[in-house]
């Protein structure tokens, strides 16, 4: 092969992997379960290599290798069904063997390989291995060198998915601590401070039962103690109830909801449907609907809000839409920007429409667990 | 009100209305007790617990139940539940109290068979006697 040709070669190469690469990534980027990912990898090493069986394997908690997927030229017209067969449904006889992880390249007889598998590491450590069983006597003499190529793309794209998967759950704890956090709060100013007020004000009004009817002026000025106290009470209240709405742990979303808008300026239709969610949706679902009616009250200048909590397709959707005059943005410093963490932390969505002139609508949707 | 018990404090001639306090905050019932007794009622006693406010509410008849809605891992509107199923204690009014806020929790007072909810800080006798009165026949 002359120079020119090899480089031609190489230049194909590249661009098969970097075609590859593209069509990989953005499976990883749609998400794309673990199972078609690894599939896809597979199909893909498949397509780059001659006809053979294409196996990727990963080390499980036991320190074994096990198989993650498989590739093979099914519906091949060669005639040579016995290579083609699963990898796991070749224990041993004719042929190429299975290798033994992490063995590298081990020919199955002398000459060219018909066998190669080679290492895939991930961020330096052992990850797991692909082997490739040629349907043919032998192997590419470069084939070798072309899997470890595509090892490395695939590690490149398994630590990203995995730094994706990681920084998902890593968002989503955090907002579970902040939830368990401010419940703490509530609870503890609950069970403490507004207990203690209470009894305190309780003690004035008995010391109040007790003056002699002629000391109104000592009377007028417990009373005025007492009546500060429950005032400060309710400020307390209302305070605790910002940090965390106990009513939720209670009796759900609809009596949660209903409560927000009996307290909402603007008049509110309700229609929530009716059940319990797990705690961190509830909790996402009351701060949206909360925000949301907070900003009509402040800016849409609306005759009307409607709210909708409904469930569709194993998720929960909420809309709340106003009649006012539009033009909100979803903007830093903006309250709905946290809201919209907060709701993306739960792998949830959430998106505004606002035209000018046009109303407001902020719509959620949030997957149920196991969907 | 005056240091001599109010006399709307008794619904029956002569027998001041009887009531059971259920909270888990001992300083409120102290206060609680206090300030019910001051004003006239008779405190027949105080649980601390939902199954010790059962078993009392039982054994004391008490005219009124006070009940705490958050009993600590129990919950009021249960206990209100039970009370109104059980057959020695299906007549005792029950009211249920909370410093949380009342607005949120109408409408689980309203499901609940008690009678009526009392912010805690509104305590008082004339506030139980009203909604003793208010009781449905």
């Amino acid at each position: 092969m002359g120079d020119e040709a090899r480089a031609g070669d190489a230049l194909r190469r590249l661009v098969e992997a970097q075609a590859t690469y593209r069509r990989l990534a953005s499976l990883v980027a749609e998400g794309a379960p673990p199972a078609e990912l690894f599939q896809a990898f597979a199909g893909e090493l498949g397509e780059l290599l001659p006809r053979g069986v294409v196996a990727m394997s990963r080390y499980g908690e036991d320190g074994k290798l096990h198989p993650v997927g498989t590739w093979s030229h099914e519906g091949d017209s060669s005639g040579t069904d016995a290579a083609m067969a699963p990898v796991t449904a070749r224990p041993g006889g004719q042929g190429p063997g299975r290798p033994a992880p992490g063995a590298g390249a081990e020919p199955a007889s002398p000459g060219p390989p018909a066998t190669v598998q080679v290492p895939i590491e991930v961020e330096g450590r052992p990850w797991g291995a692909m082997a490739i069983w040629s349907a043919d006597a032998a192997l590419p003499v470069d084939a070798d060198e072309r899997l470890r190529e595509f090892a490395s793309l695939m590690a490149t794209i398994i630590a990203n998915a995995g730094s994706r998967a990681a920084l998902a759950a890593s968002r989503a704890r955090i907002v579970a601590a902040s939830d368990e956090a401010r419940r703490r709060i509530e609870r503890d100013l609950h069970d403490g401070a507004q207990q203690r007020l209470v009894s305190l004000a309780l003690a004035l009004r008995a010391a109040e039962a007790k003056v002699p009817a002629e000391d109104a002026e000592l009377r007028s000025e417990l009373s005025a103690v007492a009546d500060g106290l429950t005032e400060l009470l309710d400020e307390l209240r209302s305070i605790a109830r910002g940090v965390h709405p106990a009513v939720l742990d209670t009796g759900g979303l609809g009596p949660a909801l209903r409560a927000l808008g009996r307290r909402s300026p603007v008049p509110v239709q309700l229609d929530v449907a009716s059940g319990r969610y797990p705690e961190q949706l509830e909790v996402s679902v009351y701060y949206v609907v909360s925000e949301a009616l907070t900003n009509v009250a402040k800016h849409a200048n609306a005759s009307f809000v409607r709210v909708e909590v409904a469930v569709h397709d194993r998720a929960l959707h909420v809309i709340v839409a106003d009649d006012g005059v539009g033009g909100a943005r979803l903007q830093a410093g903006s309250g709905l920007v946290g809201l919209r963490d907060r709701v993306e932390a739960v792998g949830g969505s959430l998106e505004l429409h606002s035209l000018p002139g046009g109303g407001t609508s902020l719509e959620a949707l949030m997957p149920l667990p196991g969907s | 009100m005056t240091g001599t018990p109010d006399r709307a404090a008794q619904p029956r001639a002569g027998a001041p209305l009887t009531c059971l306090l259920v909270d888990d905050s001992p300083v409120f019932l102290t206060a609680a007790r206090t300030l019910l007794e001051r004003q006239g009622l008779r405190v027949v006693g105080a649980a601390g617990t939902a199954e010790e406010g059962y078993r009392l509410a039982r054994s004391r008849s008490p005219d009124v139940v006070l009940v705490d809605i958050a009993l600590g891992t129990d919950s009021g509107f249960d206990l209100a539940q039970r009370l109104a199923t059980d057959a020695t204690t299906a007549g005792t009014t029950v009211v249920l109290i909370s410093t949380r806020s009342e607005d949120d929790l109408a409408e689980l007072v309203q499901a609940s068979p008690a009678v009526g909810f009392l912010p805690k800080a509104e305590l008082s006798a004339r506030s139980v006697l009203s909604l003793f009165g208010h009781r449905e026949p």
